[in-house]
């Protein structure tokens, strides 16, 4: 599922870059504009910020600490790094529509040289540890691939290095660029995923049977695979539906190709929670708005908390009569409902090394 | 109810703009059927959002529109006429809420009637945080002198023994009796 952009704006002097002439290449008969930094292109809406791309240089530095270890959850020491802002796909419930609203702009960043040279420095300075470095947070790290051909640059980085693991999480299937590429064991390719009643709530997403097939493919390819059942959307049937959803993929993938299964329950800003209930049309929300989320203290809502646990203990109890030794763990969670659905607390480091081996053949 | 109706109910509680345009988008049938419930309850337009929010979740969770949520929704048992207006919009809400988080709403009732069952002395309460979203519970014990005190607080901690406690925190912490 490609995407191409209406139009895309590209800095100037960026022209050349690897990712400018990728995309030039590959966008050809697509109108092309530039601009001057520290000029931006007009601001524009959140929908239509995601029909065009944004080409330009990114400001300040790229390697993060992941925003889900906030304090008082238990975390899984993950590092993320931003080769992009936004989405060029729909999902009701996604928190970059409250989070980029003022920055709208579907944008890839081309100075991945500057990214890599400040990874580089990170993981030679602590030759010891064992990074996990994941490109989906502010954006699907795959949906842009066709077209900036990023990968082409990431996993030969990677396969070059032994203390750290590349996750590229994804809703699409755009897995094309990364069958051309040996990754040496050094990428996880993860997918996002929720049974098929809540793809209504996924607009241009990859519908699950592309992304189960697409995780068979790049595991034939030599790639881990991790999935992702985040934001786990309680609705009428949810049993029999991420029941479904879990035979779906051990029919697809054998149990020791998963590195990982994350859970994370639908969790929402009340300002977001707004402007799902807002949504109209064809985006308006659809199984998302019926989930029993509540309000909780620090005014995020969520499922409530007992139902949570029921949920999770549900999916963690399925996946380990079909992967026992893969491991699991719950995201942006305190360690009262890892204790209630896990029965365990890892520290910080223990669930960060855990996680490190699970990414290893 | 009419078209012409509900302009009538929409000027006469000065509904927004905007909760009139929402009413609209909801289409004709559904329009309707929520203007035959708000006007003669003389909602006013706090309230009409409260319910149209509730309205069109259960909507999404029921995949269908909010007329087929009215239309079973049970609510003309719920909405008696002999209840005064403020009653029957407590009602109304009260209702719609149980729709909208039929689990949590369950959860609720049988806590509550747990609650019950541990029969708590007079002067003490036990709560459970707001939609059961937390990790505490409080204990809450009065008493006007030491000797009150000290019979109540040993009155709670026999109540506290029965099996009953154990129930209501499986049904708080993960859903499940």
């Amino acid at each position: 599922m490609k995407f191409t952009p209406e139009e895309v704006w590209i800095e100037r002097g960026e022209e050349n870059s690897v990712i400018g002439r990728t995309v030039r290449a590959r966008l050809d008969g697509v109108p092309i504009r530039d601009f001057a930094a520290p000029q931006a292109p007009p601001p524009v809406d959140f929908a239509t910020g995601k029909r065009s791309l944004v080409l330009k240089r990114h400001r300040g530095g790229f390697l993060q600490h992941c925003p889900a270890g906030t304090s008082g959850m238990v975390c899984c020491n993950y590092l993320v790094v931003n080769f992009a802002s936004n989405c060029p796909y729909d999902c009701s419930y996604c928190f970059l529509q409250d989070y980029l609203a003022s920055n709208t702009r579907l944008t890839a960043f081309t100075n991945v040289d500057e990214a890599l040279a400040e990874i580089d420095r990170a993981l030679a300075g602590h030759p010891e540890k064992q990074f996990r470095i994941g490109t989906g947070e502010l954006a699907d790290s795959l949906a842009l691939d066709p077209i900036t051909g990023l990968s082409r640059q990431l996993v030969p980085f990677f396969a070059e290095r032994d203390n750290a693991v590349l996750e590229l999480k994804t809703k699409s299937d755009c897995i094309e660029e990364l069958l051309r590429l040996d990754c040496r064991g050094r990428t996880v390719v993860s997918w996002s995923i929720n049974p098929e009643v809540v793809g209504s709530d996924e607009r241009g997403a990859a519908p699950i049977a592309a992304r189960l097939g697409a995780a068979a493919r790049v595991r034939e390819h030599g790639y881990r695979v991790g999935f992702h059942l985040d934001p786990i959307v309680e609705h009428d049937g949810w049993e029999r539906g991420y029941g479904r959803l879990l035979d779906d993929v051990f029919s697809a993938v054998e149990p020791d190709d998963v590195a990982w299964f994350s859970l994370g329950s639908l969790r929402m800003t009340a300002s977001l929670q707004r402007q799902v209930r807002d949504r109209r049309g064809p985006a308006a929300a659809q199984v998302v708005q019926g989930a029993e989320v509540v309000r909780g203290r620090d005014g995020k809502f969520r499922v409530w908390q007992g139902l949570r646990v029921r949920m999770y203990r549900f999916l963690i109890e399925r996946i380990r009569q079909r992967a026992p030794r893969v491991p699991v763990y719950l995201c942006m969670e305190p360690p009262a409902v890892w204790q209630r659905a896990m029965r365990e607390v890892p520290t910080d480091r223990e669930l960060g090394m855990r996680l490190a081996a699970g990414a290893r053949w | 109810m009419s078209d012409r109706e509900f302009v009538t109910y929409a000027e006469k509680r000065r509904l927004r703009e905007t909760t009139v345009a929402r009413m609209r988008d909801l289409g004709a049938e559904s329009c309707a059927a929520v203007a035959d419930i708000a006007a003669p309850l003389g909602l006013n337009d706090n309230q009409l959002r409260d319910v149209l929010d509730m309205l069109e979740d259960i909507a999404a969770r029921r995949r269908c529109d909010v007329a087929a949520v009215l239309a079973s929704s049970g609510l003309s048992e719920v909405l008696r006429p002999d209840l005064g207006r403020d009653d029957r919009v407590r009602a109304l809400k009260g209702h719609l809420r149980r729709l909208r988080y039929p689990q949590l709403s369950a959860a609720m009732e049988r806590i509550d009637e747990l609650r019950g069952a541990l029969q708590l002395p007079r002067g003490s309460r036990l709560e459970l945080p707001v939609d059961l979203e937390g990790d505490e519970v409080v204990v809450n014990v009065r008493a006007s002198s030491v000797e009150q005190l000290r019979s109540r607080v040993a009155a709670v901690g026999q109540a506290l023994a029965r099996p009953e406690l154990e129930t209501m925190f499986a049904l708080w912490q993960e859903a499940e009796e």
